[in-house]
């Protein structure tokens, strides 16, 4: 989209915020909701350009009778960013929430969002909903919603089974353009060596077609809480299934088609006391996966069943710094062969009798010892106002482990307004 | 010596007497006797609904107020709380479930969607920024299982020293001082386990029902090396709430509405 047009669409935005904003101020709603206008601005340092995003979300709940309860929200987002959409508008979770719709059974129907596995980041057991498509340590990641249904039975005080069944996948969104780019860098030079030159990229996608469903027992033992998973469905990034060349006179064009591997995931979660540390609260995901056999040009991307693990633990110290660190085996966007040790830490206290809050966050490769790094600043500036400062640098070449986070090196600024 | 002289030194003496042995029976109280009288001035339930505020406020006087829910349930001497914040909109729907007196914490953050747990051992961590640490919430100083001696009695109270012998909390000692007109606590200091005081809650105003049972209505707490301190307003209780078996769950804590 050229500038100019992103800049009117970004006004139009603003003045459909303030007016939301006066609409929701009227005591007319029935419905109980909660609003938050986010603005988050980026400088990144690897191509010196400012993104600016301001988001609009409205959460709301209304009980339509004993126990049910119709719950959801809005978002509008505009941005400049590169490779996002605009504008955003939608509910990301929309659902009918039934509580003891049989004896001792809770539905949730709808858009939603079912986050499996105890760890606070990378959970690999966590895979119904995608994440946005970015890799970030600067915010917790939202989940984007997917239509099914969560069906958790409570066999009893200490016991529960959940079910959660999605008709269809609901795939990490990456923009086409961000992927066309990506694959034409990808794939470009190696045509151009052989003197064929590609001008542009086609996709087209492969969708699955099973359904996706998957269960959960959870207990609760005395001192810690335990999990037992089963996930049958598919991975939410795409993976290429074919590559074909179209000659054109006018240019060469490069048609890609993609689709997204089925793969069965057994899980193990916990979280509970920290045998032998005082006042630690130990948090596990371990997860076997199983995928269905990939192949594309002839190298097998996805053959063998493999591990993934996050094991972390959380601490507050006695001079109030909480501290949340582990072991990571295998990150998100790392699958199969590729999966490879880290450790990760994060560490923050909130200044006392102030409103600034210091923070660090860091991930640390085992394999190649490169580095992702935040330093940040929360300053609460009111009960419902928070402004956030970070700066994300990397340690490591372009193609280590977590040279994927280096477009991310830059300066964050977001400031979020609650009412 | 006349008839009413007499009287009068009969009258005298007698009312001596009973104004010494009065004194001198209050004097005899045991510490577990004060506890029982403490007990008997305080409205027995299974269980109880609180509203309330509570105003958080730093060092230099800046303040916080929330507003909160908070049920309550006392069964097998094992307190279980289930609490939530109302407001304002940055903590509303956070809610806290303590079970077993503080052995089993949970704590739901409508952002994150799912229950956390907190260790037992983390227990002495401030809950929310309040000066209240999980397990100050779930604690009973009355307790069966607590040492206690009468260490000194003034004209209006009796300090009784508490010691948490065989428990398992991050205090070593609490000092509490019982109004002795009312019996009722007026005070407890927190000693942590390297024997400093570190905390002291007040009751500041109490409501005396009809049956002469007393309920406190505000509750400071101040730690003391911060001088930060939570006030916490007492809006409305209800007691013997008709509440289902599984209520302090981790089903109920996901709830919408409580």
């Amino acid at each position: 989209m050229p500038e100019k047009n992103k800049n009117v669409c970004f006004i139009g935005v603003l003045l459909l915020l303030i007016l939301l904003l006066i609409i929701f101020s009227q005591p007319i709603w029935a419905m109980d909701t909660t609003q938050k206008i986010i603005y988050n601005s980026s400088y990144s340092l690897d191509n010196q350009k400012i993104d600016h995003t301001v988001t609009f979300k409205i959460d709301y709940l209304q009980e339509i009778i004993n126990d049910i309860y119709l719950q959801g929200d809005l978002i509008i987002r505009a941005t400049n960013k590169n490779y996002a959409d605009p504008l955003i508008m939608g509910p990301n979770e929309l659902y009918l929430n039934a509580y003891n719709i049989i004896e001792n059974l809770d539905l949730r129907a709808g858009i939603i969002v079912t986050r499996w596995g105890a760890a606070d980041f990378f959970s690999p057991l966590d895979n119904f909903n995608p994440s946005p498509p970015n890799l970030s340590l600067t915010s917790n990641t939202e989940k984007l919603g997917a239509m099914g249904i969560n069906a958790t039975y409570y066999l009893n005080d200490s016991t529960n089974l959940q079910a959660v069944l999605l008709p269809a996948l609901k795939a990490t969104p990456f923009p086409d353009q961000y992927l066309k780019d990506t694959y034409l860098a990808q794939y470009g030079p190696f045509y151009q060596k052989q003197g064929i030159t590609i001008s542009g990229v086609e996709l087209s996608y492969q969708q699955p077609e099973e359904l996706i469903w998957g269960l959960e027992l959870n207990h609760t033992f005395p001192s810690f809480d335990i999990g037992l998973s089963y996930y049958h469905g598919y991975y939410t990034d795409p993976f290429p299934v074919n590559l074909d060349i179209a000659f054109n006179p006018a240019g060469n064009i490069m048609d890609l088609t993609l689709g997204y591997p089925a793969k069965q995931v057994w899980g193990l979660e916990f979280q509970g006391d920290f045998p032998g540390i005082e006042g630690a609260t130990l948090r596990g995901d371990l997860a076997y996966i199983i995928p269905e056999k990939w192949s594309f040009q002839g190298v097998n991307i996805l053959e063998k069943p493999y591990l993934k693990a996050v094991v972390s633990a959380d601490y507050t110290t006695p001079s109030d710094i909480y501290l949340n660190g582990g072991f990571i085996y295998g990150l998100p966007f790392e699958n199969q062969g590729q999966c490879s040790p880290y450790l990760y830490l994060h560490a923050d206290k909130k200044l006392t009798n102030s409103n600034f809050t210091p923070q660090y966050t860091c991930v640390l490769s085992l394999k190649d010892m490169s580095m992702g790094n935040v330093l940040g600043l929360d300053y609460q500036i009111s009960e419902n106002v928070l402004a956030s400062f970070s700066y994300v640098f990397v340690l490591g070449d372009t193609d280590s482990r977590l040279g994927i986070l280096k477009p991310s090196e830059g300066f964050y600024f977001s400031l979020e307004w609650l009412f | 010596m006349s008839y009413v002289k007499r009287f009068s030194t009969f009258l005298f003496l007698s009312l001596l007497i009973l104004f010494l042995s009065s004194s001198a029976i209050a004097e005899q109280l045991t510490v577990d006797e004060i506890i029982d009288k403490m007990k008997e001035n305080q409205v027995e339930y299974v269980n109880s609904k609180t509203q309330a505020e509570m105003e958080i406020i730093d060092k230099n006087g800046k303040s916080e107020s929330r507003e909160m829910i908070m049920y309550q349930k006392e069964e097998d001497d094992k307190i279980s709380i289930l609490m939530r914040f109302l407001s304002p909109k940055n903590v509303e729907g956070v809610t806290l479930l303590s079970s077993e007196s503080g052995d089993k914490i949970y704590l739901y953050m409508p952002a994150y969607q799912k229950p956390r747990r907190i260790a037992g051992s983390s227990k002495k961590d401030s809950f929310m920024g309040t000066d209240f640490s999980y397990e100050d919430l779930g604690m009973d100083y009355q307790s069966d299982e607590y040492l206690k001696e009468l260490k000194e009695e003034t004209e209006t109270q009796f300090l009784i020293e508490v010691l948490p012998v065989g428990e398992d909390i991050s205090y070593s000692k609490f000092m509490l001082s019982v109004r002795k007109e009312l019996f009722y606590m007026e005070k407890v200091e927190f000693y942590n386990l390297e024997g400093q005081h570190t905390k002291t809650l007040e009751i500041q105003e109490i409501e005396i029902d009809k049956n002469n049972k007393i309920t406190p209505v505000k509750i400071e707490i101040t730690d003391v090396e911060n001088n930060h301190k939570t006030i916490l307003n007492i809006k409305n209780i209800e007691y013997e709430l008709s509440l289902p078996a599984d209520f302090f769950s981790l089903r109920t804590m996901q709830k919408p509405k409580l």
